[in-house]
């Protein structure tokens, strides 16, 4: 029961991050003003600590699923 | 914008040009339609469309310069040129000591072309015509002194407007050209410069190409503005022929100005391309460096509960094989992962980054 509410939570969370990438893609488009990008662009490098912290939340993510999955192949291997 | 404006100026050019030489070297005037009108005078002066410009006794204010037609006239019938003598023993220049004009055959047996002397003194038409007892009278106006196309007439509203889109003109070239000087050196400052330039810059060299261009299309209407003046002016009937006709040289500086704006704003354009490109590799580098130090921290952070499950059972497995060990010690971290995972891609989103990658 616990493990068939973990994989629904899951497979709901990984749909939401699908959806939010493919909304975020859809709406990134090039904007009309010559040389807007490009300010665009560099207004958004200039946020180095939001780009930091939106990579280490990415790559935490990306870590637990990896660690988690890793442990527990292991285990299984084991038994 | 521009490129329209360019167009419209090449094919009225070409235009004015076609019809240019058409007016210069005119159709001389009808003179039966000339005397038709006035049979009791005995001199007409008309233009080259037949317009009546003065007859006997009457008085007109000529340009130096103007080419008139002037024809004979008895009971409203035309006299041939043969008929009338000269006051010089046929000399082709008459005049007084003041005013001189030159009279040249028109190819007609009716008329003759009068090209308007060139001193501002007033004369008669007696003075060329030795046996005509009344004439009209000229005021002759000196324009060699004026910059104006030939066109154009001095002290006429056309004129003036004329005036004032020159000096218009020179003042909005000076803009443009400095917008470009200007824009030029940041393009290759920022091409040249290790620096990245920031986005307040950035949007302020944005304003100065804005305005550089919007000077460009003030001028480029501006050289319209004189070219259609004087195409009108060159289908009136009298226009001076003692000054140049400038439609060449009002398009030819209208094509430099637009060449080096254009040239300007594509330098620029590279400049901003090299900014975005560097700007998009900073966001990749820190994003990565972010990634690479979450990562570091996620995998051990979600190895701990499935290793503690499994050492758990492990551990108890040595006594019972009775304790499972199922995929939700995974799934549950994994969880927790994937809305790490989420957020982190939704403040990439909110952020701007994914449009500036992608």
């Amino acid at each position: 029961m616990s493990s068939d509410w973990t994989q629904h939570a899951f497979v709901a969370v990984v749909v939401a991050v699908v959806l939010t990438v493919m909304v975020g893609v859809t709406t990134a488009g090039a904007p009309s003003d010559v040389g807007q990008s490009a300010i665009t662009a560099v207004e958004t490098a200039e946020n180095t600590t939001e780009l930091l912290v939106a990579g280490a939340l990415i790559g935490t993510g990306i870590g637990v699923v990896l660690g988690s999955f890793g442990m527990y192949w292991y285990w299984r291997r084991q038994f | 914008m521009t490129a329209r404006i360019l167009l419209f100026g090449v094919a009225f050019v070409a235009c004015a040009l076609a019809v240019a030489p058409g007016v210069a070297i005119a159709d001389e005037p009808s003179p039966t339609e000339i005397c038709d009108g006035n049979a009791g005078d005995q001199l007409v002066i008309a233009t080259a469309t037949g317009e009546q410009l003065a007859a006997d006794d009457e008085r007109v204010e000529l340009y130096s310069g103007t080419t008139v037609f002037v024809a004979s006239c008895e009971g409203g019938e035309p006299q041939e040129t043969g008929s009338w003598s000269f006051d010089e023993d046929g000399s082709e220049q008459f005049g007084t000591e003041e005013t001189e004009h030159t009279v040249t055959d028109a190819n007609s047996d009716y008329l003759y072309e009068l090209v308007v002397g060139e001193v501002p003194e007033t004369s008669d038409i007696r003075d060329v015509f030795a046996n005509t007892q009344t004439a009209p009278e000229l005021d002759v106006t000196d324009a060699s002194d004026e910059e104006l196309p030939a066109e154009l007439l001095p002290g006429t509203e056309a004129a003036e407007q004329y005036q004032t889109l020159t000096n218009n003109w020179t003042d909005q070239r000076t803009v443009a050209e400095n917008h470009v000087a200007n824009v030029t050196a940041v393009a290759t400052e920022i091409l040249e410069e290790d620096d990245q330039p920031t986005a307040e810059t950035l949007s302020e060299h944005n304003d100065v190409v804005h305005e550089m261009q919007q000077a460009r299309e003030r001028a480029l209407a501006n050289s319209t503005e004189r070219q259609t003046l004087l195409y009108e002016q060159l289908l009136r009937p009298v226009h001076r022929t003692d000054g140049d006709t400038p439609f060449e040289s009002i398009e030819n500086e209208a094509v430099d100005l637009d060449e080096n704006v254009t040239k300007a704003t594509e330098t620029y354009q590279e400049a901003l391309d090299t900014a975005e490109s560097d700007a998009r590799s900073s966001i990749l580098q820190t994003l990565g460096i972010g990634i690479g130090i979450g990562t570091l921290l996620g995998v051990p952070a979600g190895a701990v509960l499935p290793y503690r499950r499994g050492k758990e059972r492990s551990d108890f497995y040595s006594v019972s094989s009775g304790t499972a060990y199922e995929a939700n010690v995974w799934l549950l971290p994994a969880l927790a992962g994937a809305v790490l995972f989420g957020i982190g891609v939704a403040v990439v989103v909110l952020s701007g980054a994914l449009g500036v990658i992608v």
